[in-house]
Parts: C-alpha cells; structure tokens; sequence
C-alpha cells in the first residue's frame, strides 16, 4: 500500500485530542469539514472540533443590496445548519450590515444559536449602522442569560433587558454604538462577576449623566456622553 | 550561579540521562507537579520521551528561559525550531503532551495547522502520507453530506 512508503500515516497516530486541537487552528470552518473525506479515521472528528465561524461579509454588501443581504444571511444560516450539533464552538462572528425587517429572522436566528444551542464562547454580531435610530436590533429576553459565553462584542444593538441579567462566565464584554436607558448598565454589570474587560464606544445614554458605575475588577473608568448637544 | 541551584536529572526511555537546572524542568507541568508532591527522588524517568527528542525540549526550555531575551529573537527561534522532518514534529507533540508543556504544544500543533491551511484534501493526503480508505462512491457521498463545505 502506498502509505506505507514514507513513513506510514503518522497524523493519524496522534491522540484524537491533539488532532482536535490542530483543527481547531485551522482559520478557514470549511476546511475542517473538508477533511471528512480523508480517511474514515477523519470521518466525523470534524463535528467535536471547536470550530471558529467567522462569516465576513465584505464580498455581500458591495454593492449594497437586499439581495446581497439575503444571500449573506442564507450562507450564515447554512453553515450554522451544519455545525449545530458540534460540542462546543470557539467563536461564532457575524457582521450584517444593518438591522433590516428582512434579515429579522435570520438575526434571531444566529442569536438563538449563540446563546441556545451551539455552546458558543464568542460571540460577535456587529452590524454597520442604524438605519434608522428607532430601529435596531433589540437583544431578545432569553439571551440575558448565558453560562457559557465568554466574550459578547456587540455593535448597534439595543440591550433593553427587563429582567436579570445573568451571563455567569461572561469575561469580556464590548458594547459599540448603542443606545441605553437608566439602569441598563448597571444591570449587565451586576450580572457579570467575572468580567475583567468592560469596552464601551460611542455608547449614550437616553437619559444624560445618570450613571453609576459598579465596581468591578478591572474595570476602566467610562464615560456617557451627552446625547443632548 | 547561586548555591541554591538546584538540578535535576531526567532519563529518557533509551536510557539517556540529562541533568538540567530545576528551574528550567518544571516549564513541564508534568516535572513541576513531582517536584512539588515531593516525589522526585533522584532521577525522573520519561517513559514517553526519546534522547533525541529530548535534545530538542531541552533546547527550547533553554532558549525560552534567557533572561532579556527580546520577543523578536524568540519568535525567529521558533520559527527555525519547527522547520524539522514530520516525524520529529509529531515526536515533539508527544513529548509537549507528556510534559505537558502547553505553549510548546500549542506552538508545535500550530505548525502542524499552518501544513494544513489552504490545501485540498489529496494535497493534505499526499503531504502527511494519509491513505484513502473510502471507495470513490463512499467518497462522494461524504463530499455530497456536506456539499457546502466543498463549494
């Protein structure tokens, strides 16, 4: 047999741990599944890889158009389809370009799988702008309770929750251009006894200079911006 | 060197002895541990560990243990360590295992990724000797399973 010739298949030989964690560093999701096909031994590692999903979405929004849009997000969500029954995920990032009424769903969506299914540890959605400021993406009820996130990166979202926050592991956290009534802040704080890195960029507040800040370790100073001038 | 320098002697499975600074050993968490439970006696035996694998751990505890060394001298250092045979990598893999020595590890599976990156499948077969034990039947039908992946 041919592979016998060099040396044999010695990858292969490795413990399945340590082949995981050399999948794991492979920057491109597809071609961890794509290595299915190398040999049975390789069939079905790729589904206890924790997988990086970086969805770009630079090639679908030039020019910007629904249908790019709608393509982007279709491409999202099939790839998710795939990877939701893997262990854990490492990231999971998404960048749409705005909050439309046609992508609403796949926003919930990708939300759902962050916090409910795929076990993921960082999660990203990051949208470009506002299309307009009474129309955003409002953070769903469910989603301020999570155990096992470890970094949140955020950007023109809406984080209005009403109940508790609880996002137990929660180590770092990055809000960009969002709007947030009184006591939000407080509320996510007090719900992250871990966190060790707090971003704020471009964050206001509906109500000026009614913020007081909980202590937490390492947390940098922030200051709220005034919306009024 | 100060008197309180201590040394400890590690012997490989063929029978290789390498006496090395305590300091330098416990960058093996596996070494760290005997030496804390106090059950190093006077020689650690490496079960899993070859003499010329051996050489090649010690030279990297040793360089990354240089006091004042800059990042950039380090980061050249590793680059030049892991241009070696596959057969040593995977050695070394086994050993940072063993050691448990996660940074030596993870830098060793990195390179073993950055092999991998951006090839195709026979490429990867060709290149790490992986023999194809499907019919191409079977084959198409795990490329068509997950036909998006192979787009």
């Amino acid at each position: 047999m041919m592979a016998a010739a060099g040396g044999g298949d010695r990858l292969t030989d490795l413990p399945e741990e340590i082949l995981l964690h050399i999948l794991s560093m492979l920057p491109n999701s597809r071609q961890v599944v794509q290595m299915s096909v190398l040999s049975s031994e390789w069939r079905f590692l790729w589904k206890s890889v924790q997988a990086s999903l970086y969805y770009n979405s630079e090639v679908y929004l030039k020019p910007y158009k629904k249908e790019n849009i709608l393509d982007y997000a279709a491409s999202v969500n099939r790839e998710l389809h795939y990877w939701r029954f893997c262990d854990k995920i490492k990231s999971f990032r998404v960048f749409p370009n705005s909050y439309e009424d046609f992508i609403a769903h796949d926003v919930d969506l990708w939300v759902h799988f962050a916090f409910n299914v795929g076990k993921v540890e960082e999660f990203t959605l990051k949208f470009c702008y506002f299309k307009s400021l009474g129309f955003a993406y409002n953070f769903p009820e469910y989603a301020y309770t999570n155990t096992v996130l470890r970094n949140l990166v955020l950007g023109y979202c809406w984080l209005r929750p009403s109940g508790n926050v609880k996002w137990s592991n929660l180590v770092s956290l990055s809000i960009g251009d969002a709007v947030m009534t009184e006591g939000v802040m407080e509320k996510v704080l007090s719900g992250c006894p871990n966190l060790e890195c707090l971003e704020l960029d471009k964050v206001v507040a509906c109500k000026c200079a009614m913020f007081h800040i909980i202590q937490s370790k390492d947390i940098g100073s922030w200051e709220p911006f005034d919306p009024g001038d | 060197m100060s008197s309180s320098t201590k040394f400890l002697t590690l012997k490989t499975n063929d029978k290789e002895e390498f006496v090395l600074d305590e300091a330098i050993a416990i960058r093996s968490q596996t070494i760290k541990n005997m030496v804390e439970d106090d059950c190093v006696s006077n020689v650690i035996p490496l079960p899993n560990v070859d003499s010329k694998t051996m050489i090649k751990v010690i030279e990297y505890w040793k360089k990354h243990s240089e006091e004042g060394i800059s990042k950039d001298k380090l980061m050249d250092f590793d680059k030049a360590f892991v241009k070696v045979d596959q057969s040593i990598l995977y050695a070394l893999i086994l050993a940072a295992n063993f050691l448990n020595d996660a940074e030596m590890l993870d830098m060793i599976c990195q390179e073993v990724a950055n092999r991998i990156k951006g090839k195709t499948p026979e490429e990867i077969r060709k290149e790490f000797n992986i023999e194809n034990d499907f019919t191409p039947e079977e084959e198409e039908e795990i490329r068509n399973e997950n036909v998006w992946a192979f787009e």
